[in-house]
């Protein structure tokens, strides 16, 4: 066997094999016409807080069958693959790790939990995949110059400083006493509670910092009295906002007082018991409060489907998703679904009508939306006020 | 007005550590250890309680109180079979008995969390949300059955440990075990005896806490409190451990307001600090112990 012959052969082979791989590529794009763009939603699905998690996928696949019969995005699909996180960081950055790798998805929507979110921030940041998060307010998750995450909720920050808004604008207000968790989640909500407010001209009465620990608030509560505030502002969990509401009608202490999203949580209306009507709160989003087209068309058909009114975490994964397939559109008319042009056309959403209002996302990651302020009528939550 | 109120609602309190002071007490006096799991028992008497209330809904509360009592008397006395008695009967260091305490603290915490969930139950009763109103001084429902309870108790110890045989044998045992063992008394049934009365007692501060607060997982936290009341009222004590829960329950509520709610914690410490400065054994006379 001559060298020649030997090379020939061995040409040969080699454009057998191009052509074996050119003839295979050309059916793995063959359906390129209509494809699934899988896109990852996790939350908690099941364990205490289930209910972020369970009610804002049933809000985004409401969102998404509404998109398949629409023909928003041609003939392409939005897929979910959806993880239950059960609210563990651990478990997060694992789902959103497979998501990755096996599904291959674009994009990812969640988590409903702030320490789930943290966690899966870490993986979305490093594998250059945008996370959309519907739920999360931890103000650290858009202070660390992540190009990759977005949220369309406000972070607590901005609940607080909308609070002192509402203080002045709804009650004209003129002083406020703040009872503060004494950790990093109710000292910063304060901080911004108590920064607006000087700003507005409202006066802080008193500012008491208590354990989270505490369950016995009767001390600073006849404290709190002495100086006669118009509004007794808790930044705490719902717990302790049931046991200091408690405690009040308990002391005959007859104060207005607002507890930022406990009214909107089961728990707080049994630990507060009947003094729980007539407090305060705030929800992301209550069915009703916005005007818009868009928001009205949500609601009525909502009802015509569930027979009942969407719940604040529906209405938040509806957006999520609404918010998400703007942004593959967007992707689309560039010409390639990527992950980078997604991302891209996430952070460019600018007064996009939602259901739950208009949302902006700002280029820290974080949202501008209207914040609705609820009120108890014995246990029916009530509009009071909507902070635009 | 506000004082009278501040008053009751922190002897109310008081009760509740002084009731898990008792416990402490109860059983250092029968095996000369600090039980740290007395604050967990009392968080399982309290979701004891909220079983009962789950199964029965309207059950009448004084019978929720006694019955979470019985069961938790039954739990307490199996743990002392199951974890002490063999460890006792080796030998064991005291500071392995102590861990061992700390030990099934975490066992029953995590367990609670597993049975009952992370968050937290509010007993489904009427009771918890009552007030009456006494001369136009608001007055929880409640805390008359504290009051009622805490009377109870110490005349139902007084009488059992100075009129039964039973309660004749665990002192006993407690003074002297040999010596107790050479007069027939059983001091392994003795210890078990202690522990489910400290831990009837516990239950009965979890079930009387939970109408006031809710009952959670992590209510235990409790029990360093009321180891500081123990400490106060000299360990060992029950009358003492009383006193001294009173002392921290009112003395924190006043402390927090005349200092300051953040340290409203350290105060039932700096309370305990300040009294072992005058009585470094506590406030209860030697030889007065029961």
């Amino acid at each position: 066997m001559t060298e020649t012959s030997m090379s020939w052969k061995l040409f040969m082979r080699k454009a057998a094999y191009g052509a074996l791989f050119a003839a295979t590529s050309a059916l793995a794009g063959a359906p390129a016409a209509a494809a699934d763009i899988k896109v990852g939603f996790f939350g908690p699905m099941s364990g205490p807080v289930a209910v972020y998690g369970t009610e804002s996928l049933a809000g985004a696949q409401f969102a998404l069958d509404e998109i398949s019969a629409s023909g928003m995005l041609g003939k392409d699909k939005i897929k979910l693959v959806v993880a239950d996180d059960m609210a563990n960081p651990g478990a997060a950055a694992q789902a959103v790790q497979r998501m990755i790798d096996v599904d291959e998805v674009v994009a990812i929507i969640g988590g409903s939990t702030s320490s789930g979110t943290a966690a899966a921030i870490e993986v979305t940041r490093a594998a250059k995949i945008p996370q959309l998060s519907p739920l999360a307010v931890d103000p650290a998750l858009t202070k660390q110059g992540n190009p990759w995450f977005a949220r369309i909720t406000q972070s607590a920050d901005a609940f607080a400083t909308a609070a002192a808004q509402w203080t002045l604008d709804k009650h004209k207000a003129k002083s406020a006493y703040l009872l503060v968790r004494n950790d990093n989640w109710g000292v910063p909500l304060a901080d911004a509670y108590e920064k607006k407010a000087k700003e507005l001209g409202i006066n802080i009465a008193g500012r008491v910092l208590y354990e989270p620990t505490a369950r016995e608030f009767k001390p600073m509560l006849s404290q709190m009295a002495s100086t006669n505030p118009d509004l007794v502002v808790v930044m705490g969990y719902y717990t302790e906002s049931g046991l200091i509401v408690k405690q009040m009608a308990e002391l005959n202490i007859n104060k207005r007082a607002f507890v930022m999203t406990a009214p909107g949580i089961p728990q707080y209306l049994d630990i507060a018991g009947p003094a729980a009507s007539g407090t305060y709160g705030v929800l992301y989003y209550y069915a009703g409060s916005i005007k818009t087209p868009a928001a009205e068309k949500f609601v009525k058909n909502w009802q015509a489907k569930f027979k009942r009114m969407p719940s604040q975490y529906e209405g938040m994964g509806y957006d999520s998703v609404y918010v998400m397939a703007e942004a593959i559109k967007k992707a689309q008319a560039k010409g390639k679904v990527t992950p980078q042009n997604i991302r891209d056309a996430i952070f460019e959403t600018k007064n996009y009508a939602g259901a739950t209002g208009d949302i902006t996302i700002l280029a820290s990651g974080d949202s501008k939306r209207p914040l609705p302020f609820v009120t108890l009528e014995g246990k029916e939550l009530k509009l009071d006020y909507l902070v635009e | 007005m506000q004082f009278t109120i501040q008053l009751i609602s922190g002897l109310a309190v008081g009760c509740i550590y002084a009731l898990v002071a008792v416990g402490f007490s109860m059983i250092y006096r029968a095996l000369g250890l600090v039980n740290f799991a007395q604050g967990d028992i009392m968080m399982l008497g309290a979701f004891v309680g909220y079983s009962l209330f789950v199964i029965w809904p309207g059950m009448p509360f004084l019978l929720v109180l006694l019955l979470a009592a019985a069961i938790t008397a039954v739990a307490g006395a199996l743990i002392e079979r199951i974890a002490f008695h063999g460890a006792v009967k080796r030998g064991a260091d005291q500071i392995y008995l102590v861990l061992l305490t700390l030990g099934i603290g975490m066992v029953l915490s995590n367990g609670a969390r597993l049975i009952w969930g992370a968050n937290p139950v509010v007993y489904p009763t009427p009771l918890t949300h009552e007030v009456y109103h006494f001369l136009g001084y608001p007055l929880p429902a409640v805390y008359l059955y504290i009051g009622f309870t805490m009377i109870a108790l110490l005349l139902g110890l007084q009488w059992f440990f100075s009129r039964t045989w039973m309660g004749l044998a665990v002192r006993a045992a407690a003074d002297d075990r040999e010596t107790a063992a050479t007069m027939g008394i059983n001091s392994g049934l003795a210890a078990a005896v202690s522990f489910a009365i400290a831990s009837a007692t516990g239950a009965l501060a979890g079930v009387l806490y939970a109408p006031i607060t809710f009952a959670s997982f992590d209510m235990g936290v409790v029990g360093v409190k009321a180891f500081a009341a123990a400490i106060i009222g000299t360990l060992g004590s029950v009358p003492g451990a009383v006193i001294g829960g009173l002392i921290i329950g009112v003395g924190e509520t006043f402390g927090a307001q005349l200092i300051s709610n953040a340290y409203m914690d350290s105060i039932a410490f700096a309370i305990m600090i300040l009294i072992l400065l005058v009585y470094p054994t506590g406030l209860m006379p030697k030889g007065r112990r029961l």
